[in-house]
Formats: structure tokens, sequence, C-alpha cells
């Protein structure tokens, strides 16, 4: 959201502001259809380090995600709002009256990088790639409602049974019981089309001869050091500006913004240092852009953990951290969270539990707890995520004066995942999540649903199980009634806030530095940003 | 050596300008050390972990040198000169106690390797030589890895010898363990060179044949011949103990947060390069000097103590 910083010193009284910021919107959403697109030039870009893999399957995270939407297509996709899903390479599609029949027709004529028609087929190979155990996809349990996937991942059967390709242009898609959300998981990168003839040939290579039908094919791929895509020429779709896109990796962030500043790179994401220094210079303000990205970061407590299996110390936590002093110290890169679902999901839970900042209510919780004199434990976060870093060093004060002593273990992002991903591992920690799609389930189904608890590559690091909570997650899963599901959800944010298997901390916001000729750079609130709409000033 | 000598000695070392000079340094860095918690009793200085409310800007930015805080603060609203000034303390104890480890590896090798020569001769340089090989900041990269907090069983499982049991974690004392560990080769070398020319010596063949032990050899004869050698190489090898600490710190494998090191200070303090230099330049500043005052005093005992000066 442009120019939705926490302003210290507001200039303009709320409404006025509140008014500018419409026009401010207004205007930048409407700068693309004010001027026309140019094609041609390169996009080049930098970031700070090569991901393992651009391979739809593998890569989850939120740079890479936009990438491959530059090189893979699939059946449906966001509007530009990010809520209503609109036909990508599906000529159209129904959902049958019980729900649990879907069947798209594919457009015809879409191509393959190399050439070749994309098939129905080509949709069941990709899909059950995603549920192969052998291909390790985190995607995997976003799919498990397909019939027959249970068989398949546990290798009693050859085939998903609800994957079918009738002709080569229709695709049907069985699932076990009715899911109003699973038509969101067909707009993630893991439900694009993969030409299963190349996947099967190349096997674990794939990821270094990426071939799909999105509009950007790779020209070369040199790891560590750059990526280059150029434009498919089989590509039928109109978007894709640039001719070509430029990735390289390296150098602190601090040297991103200025070679942005030079000219030398179309846009970067910020630092708060940098972000600063733009916002208090005239002629590096306009450069400087604010997304708002739909996350919450989070201190999970693990509840299977001692001592954090008792509610009165968690809720403790929640009273013992002053988040408004925290956002201090993220500079403007976060604003404070108190709840589950992020506000700008859209998203609203009126009678949700609100924990005050309160060292003497910690220590009375904790005296209740039989806990009297504080404990210790570690509280484990990703080096490399300077707000999450910051965070935990300003917590450790905060706890340290209700007498609870914290050792900070900032690691690597990998093992942090493994780690906090299997059961009794890590007793606290800092992680954040971002929607995948427009729907409370996504947090909390996905995050706090003790049914879907495993004992490796767990999504709820929190451990966390209330029955209340999972039958109203269950039911609304079933649901197809917007009422319905909406009370469901806010139960359950209620009960999950009052049980405090978390502290809420943050909904992050990043600033975005971009150079004048760059133009259509639109903030997507799914993808954060879509490079195929972006397009370079003369 | 009798007592006028060293009274010699001690003269001349006075005398000599650059232990002069690096040993005021010095004095006055172990000074603040030593006082800093006095300090702060005394309202001099501020806690140097506490994250002060008002050590902020409106925009969440760390606050120049002003009236309230003398060099202004870091990232979290931290008073910058406290840390520094405690800084001190964990750099020399940490860069100090990581040259004795070093030494007594590199001075019981060395000696035994040039006493005993032969095989066990040729087989510990060999080993010193492949620990020379590589890089003392990479190897304690890779030792700093294995602390993650595992317990490690030093006793047979069948023995309830707990005690025996460490627990492989990152703080001070693993911090000049690991340091020890990869500083030790360079000393051997030199040591095992003056145990072989000493052990040549005349005196050396006539203790032995009157029947003295080895261990009377190298206690009461060897060690105190080399201790000059020794103490020059110590003093220069804590100028290089500090920096890898420093090194280590900055990598953020140093002694974990919230103590102040001056690695980790400069790592914090990186992204503020433009706007605010001093979270940079001061932890910088003070290991230049101390690394400094260690490397003037190395010089200066060798000039003192080097025995062709009295000719």
């Amino acid at each position: 959201m442009v120019g939705a910083a926490p302003a210290p010193r507001p200039i303009f009284p709320p409404r006025a502001s509140q008014i500018l910021l419409f026009l401010l919107l207004f205007t930048a959403t409407s700068l693309p259809a004010a001027e026309t697109p140019r094609r041609g030039g390169t996009l080049r870009l930098w970031f700070p380090q090569d991901w393992r893999s651009l391979d739809p399957a593998i890569g989850f995270d939120g740079d890479s995600i936009p990438l491959q939407k530059l090189l893979f297509r699939g059946l449906i996709d966001f509007d530009a709002t990010g809520t209503r899903l609109v036909p990508d390479q599906a000529s159209d599609w129904n959902i049958s009256p019980d729900g649990k029949t879907y069947t798209f027709h594919l457009k015809p004529g879409v191509r393959f990088s190399n050439g070749r028609e994309v098939e129905a087929e080509d949709y069941v190979f990709s899909l059950e790639r995603i549920l192969d155990p052998r291909t390790g996809s985190v995607g995997q349990s976003y799919f498990m409602d397909i019939a027959g996937a249970k068989e398949f991942t546990e290798g009693t059967a050859a085939h998903v049974a609800g994957l079918r390709a009738p002709d080569p242009r229709t695709l049907v898609i069985q699932l076990a019981k009715p899911s109003f959300t699973f038509r969101y998981m067909l707009t993630m990168m893991f439900a694009s089309a993969l030409p299963r003839d190349i996947v099967r040939q190349q096997g674990a290579n794939f990821r270094s001869h990426l071939i799909g039908s999105g509009p950007y094919q790779v020209r070369e791929w040199r790891r560590d050091v750059r990526w280059r895509f150029e434009r498919n020429p089989q590509y039928s779709g109109t978007e894709g500006w640039v001719d070509s896109v430029d990735i390289q990796f390296g150098g602190d962030v601090s040297l991103r913004v200025m070679m942005v500043e030079r000219g030398e790179i179309d846009r970067t994401k910020a630092d708060a240092v940098s972000a600063l220094r733009h916002e208090r210079d005239p002629r590096l303000r306009s450069s400087l852009h604010w997304v708002t990205s739909v996350n919450t970061g989070y201190l999970f407590l693990n509840t299977e953990v001692k001592p954090f299996d008792d509610p009165r110390v968690r809720q403790a936590m929640n009273h013992a951290i002053d988040k408004r002093r925290l956002m201090q110290l993220a500079g403007g890169l976060a604003v404070a969270a108190d709840s589950v679902v992020p506000p700008s999901m859209p998203w609203t839970n009126p009678g949700l539990p609100v924990y005050e900042f309160s060292p003497d209510k910690a220590r009375a919780l904790l005296r209740e707890a039989g806990l009297p004199n504080g404990f210790k434990t570690g509280l484990w976060f990703i080096n490399a995520r300077a707000i999450d870093k910051r965070l935990a060093e300003g917590m450790q004060q905060e706890l340290r004066a209700v007498g609870i002593e914290v050792q900070l273990e900032g690691i690597n992002q990998s093992a942090f995942e493994v780690k906090a991903r299997s059961r009794r591992q890590v007793a606290c920690g800092i992680w954040s999540w971002s929607q995948d799609y427009p729907d409370p389930s996504n947090f909390l189904d996905v995050l706090l649903n003790g049914d879907r608890i495993t004992d490796q590559d767990c999504n709820n690091l929190a451990f966390y199980s209330n029955p209340e909570v999972n039958r109203r997650l269950a039911l609304a899963g079933d649901s197809f009634d917007p009422a319905v599901r909406l009370r469901l959800f806010r139960e359950a944010e209620s009960i999950v806030m009052q049980d405090a298997p978390w502290v809420p901390l943050y909904h992050q916001r990043d600033p975005i530095i971009r150079h004048p000729r760059l133009r259509g750079d639109v903030p997507h609130p799914v993808y954060l940003w879509r490079y195929e709409n972006m397009w370079l000033a003369e | 050596m009798s007592a006028s000598e060293s009274q010699g000695l001690l003269g001349a070392a006075l005398r000599n300008r650059l232990v002069l000079t690096g040993g005021c340094l010095l004095a006055l860095l172990i000074l603040a050390a030593l006082t800093a918690p006095l300090w702060v009793r005394a309202g001099l200085l501020r806690d140097p972990i506490q994250q002060f409310p008002n050590g902020l800007d409106a925009d969440g930015m760390p606050l120049p040198a002003g009236r309230e805080f003398i060099a202004g603060t870091d990232y979290l609203g931290r008073d910058v000169f406290s840390r520094v000034v405690f800084g001190t303390r964990v750099s020399l104890t940490v860069g100090v106690a990581g040259m004795l480890t070093a030494t007594l590896i590199g001075v019981v090798v060395g000696v035994i390797a040039g006493f005993h020569g032969g095989k066990l001769d040729l087989l510990l340089m060999r080993f010193t030589e492949m620990n020379m090989t590589l890089p003392a900041i990479l190897l304690a990269v890779a030792f700093a890895g294995v602390m993650d907090g595992r317990v490690l069983h030093l006793h047979p499982t069948a023995l309830p010898w707990h005690w025996l049991d460490v627990k492989l974690q990152r703080g001070m004392v693993s911090l000049f363990v690991i340091i020890g560990l990869v500083c030790w080769p360079g000393m051997v070398r030199v040591i095992r060179a003056q145990v072989l020319s000493v052990k040549e010596r005349e005196f050396i063949l006539a203790s032995r044949a009157l029947g003295a032990s080895d261990a009377r050899l190298i206690f009461g004869h060897i060690l105190p011949n080399i201790l000059p050698t020794i103490l020059v190489m110590a003093v220069m090898l804590t100028a290089s103990t500090i920096l890898l600490e420093a090194g280590l710190g900055y990598l953020g494998i140093g002694v974990p947060a919230p103590a102040p090191t001056w690695g980790s200070m400069i790592t914090d303090g990186q992204p503020y390069f433009i706007t605010a230099p001093h979270l940079v330049i001061l932890p910088g500043t003070a290991i230049v000097l101390t690394v400094l005052a260690f490397n003037l005093l190395g010089q200066g005992l060798q000039e003192v103590l080097d025995p062709k000066r009295k000719v």
C-alpha cells in the first residue's frame, strides 16, 4: 500500500491523509493505463543469493515465485485485486454441485517454449509430481484433498485416481471431500503445467532445463552468478513487455540500493536505513515505494515443550513483550500484529482478545504457573532476516525484566526449517507466513490446525492442537457458505488467541527502490509484484 | 639470569620507546576493562546491554553523538561508548586466554618435537604443517559450527562419569579454546628450532653426562633459555588472537548477543555506515589500538631481549 508508513509526525490530519493516500493509490494504479507500455529493453535485477531451484515444485519463497511466474503458467490466476479468480491457460472451468468435481477445458494453441502444445495429460503429470514423495515438494500437503492422493503418496497406487484427462484439452479433478479452498491451490506455482516428456527425460536435472508455458524462457543459468530470461516466442498472451530479464546475485542491500540510484539496475528491496535515507532526501523520495505484504510474523511457543505446555506461561509471554517498542526497532519495516490473520487479508475479528503490554500481569501469570523466578529458554530465529534478529534482541531485554532468561539462537534458514518443523526440537522461535491465497484458512488451518500436525515438515510450529479449534476449521473447510465460514474462522481465531500458542509480532512492509524509468510496477496482494507487467520508459 | 641482569633488562625495556608506548596503551586498556563495572555504578557509564527507549529517534534510527549519549547509540538504542569500553573486557579476556591456550599447545608440541627428535618429530612437524595450510579463520568457523548445544559424552557409556560430559555451546570459554586450537602451529616451528639449538649446547651435554633426567633438562635448562622467545611470540600472538576474535564476532560466531564485542558491533553498524558512521568507526578504532598495543610491545620486547643487541 503506497505511502502507508506510520508517519511519526503527521503532516496531514488523518482524514486529509486518507484522501491523499487514495489519490496516490489511484494515480499509481492508473499510470500504466494512461501511458502506453513500451515493448523492449532488459529488466535488470539483483538479489542477495541464488535460489535452491526455480522448479515450481521446489522454489516456494516470496522472491522466487514472481520469477517462476515468468516461466510457468497454470489453469487459473488471480486478477489485479488478488481476490478474484480469472482463467489463465484454461478457457473455462466448472465445479460440480457437490463441490467435488472440477472440470477444466484448456485454451487451444497454448504452447511450451519448446513448441509443443500443452495437453491435459501434462497437468495430470505435474500434479502427480507434486504429490510424489520422491519429488520432495513442500506443496504436497496442499493437494492431499484430491481423491486417491493418499494411496498414491503411500505407494499403494501407481497413479492418482482423482486426476484424469479424458481428452487432450479436458482435465477432470475429483476431490475426496468438498473443499472451498481447493480452487486457490490451483493458482499456486505447484499447479503449473510442465512438459511431461522433458521432465521424465531430465529427472532431477530438470532444474537446469526449465521449460514452461509462461511469457519467458531461460536462456542462461550460471549457479550463484546469473539467470537470463528471454521472451518465449510461443507465448500467446499479451503481458511480458521487456524483451529479457537479467538477474544477478551478491552485494549487500545498501550496495544494491546505490546501484538503482546509479541506474545500474531497475529495482531492489531495501532495508530500513536505505528506505529512510530515500524518505528524507527530496531528490530520492520518488523512487521509494512501500509494499504491504499479507503476512504475519510471530513468536511460536511450542506447546509440547516445557514450560510452554502451560497456557499461563504462554499468556505471560504475550503480556511481557512490548510490541510498540519493538516496532520502533523495526524502523518502519513492520506494523504491530495483534491477530493471527493479517488485517490486509481483508479480515476483521472484532471479538478477538488482545494482550496489553504489562510486565506485572506477566509476572503474576508466571507465579500462578509455579514459576515465580521465571525460567530459561532458547529463542530461535533466521539470522539473515534482519527484522527477526532485531526483534529477538529487543524481546530478550523485555523477557529478562519478568525473569525469563532467553538465549538467542540465530541460524540459517534451511537449518531453521528442518529443526523448527520437527517435533519437540525448538521451544520457541520467530517465523513469518505470507498468504498463498486470500482465505483465512491459509493462516488458521495451515498453521494452527492440530489435525495437520506431522512429526517432520510440520507447518504448525507451535504443535498446537485444540479439538475446539480443529473442529471449527474442519467445518469451515467443508462449507461453501461465506457467512458460516467467517463465523467459524473468527471463533477459531479467538480461541487460538486465548490459548496463546503464538505471540503475534508484526505485519511486514517492504520498501522497494525503483529507478524512474521502470513503469507498471504495481503491487499485487498475492504475488507482491508481477514482473511481466513492468516496462521500461525510453 | 642474575638479579642485576634482570634489573638491567627491565631498565632497557623501560628505555625502549616501543615497549613504553605499547605498554602504556595496554595499561590503559586493562584499566578500562577492570574498572568498567565501577564506572557504571558511579553513573559515568551506562549498562552496555540496556536498550534505552530514548536511544532511538522517531524513525527508529540510532542517535548521533550528543549530550545524553556521548558517542551516540546503536540500532537497538544502546549506548555505543559503554559498549566499546565493555568490549575491551571481552576482547582482552578472549584474546589473552586464546593466546595462553595456543602457547601451551605450541610450546608442548615444539619442545617434544625438538627434544625427542626422530620419528615423533617427523610426525608432529608434518601434523603442524598440515594445520598451517588451513586458514585460521576457516578452521575457526568450522570449529564454531560444532558448538550447537550438543552434549559430548567423553566417558565410556557403561560408566556414569557425567563430570566428563562437555556441553558444546557458544560462549567465551568455547571461543578462546577455538582460537587457541587454530593459532598454535606458527609457534611450534620457532620453539622446535630453539630447542634443537639449545639441546646441542655444552651445558646441556654436561648435565646429561651428570645424569640429569629428561624432565630436568627440559624444565631446568631448555625452557628458561627459550623463555624470551616464547614471551615475544606470545605477545605478538595476542594481536592475532584479538583480531581473530573480532573477525569471528563480525561473522556472528563470537561471544553470543547481547554481549558487547567489537566485531559484532561493526557488523551491526555496517548498514548505517552512510547515516551513522560512528557505529563502525568507534569499535574499529578500538580494535586497531588494541592490536597496535600488542604489536608495539612485542616488537619492543624483541629488541630488548635480543642477545645480539648487547654485543
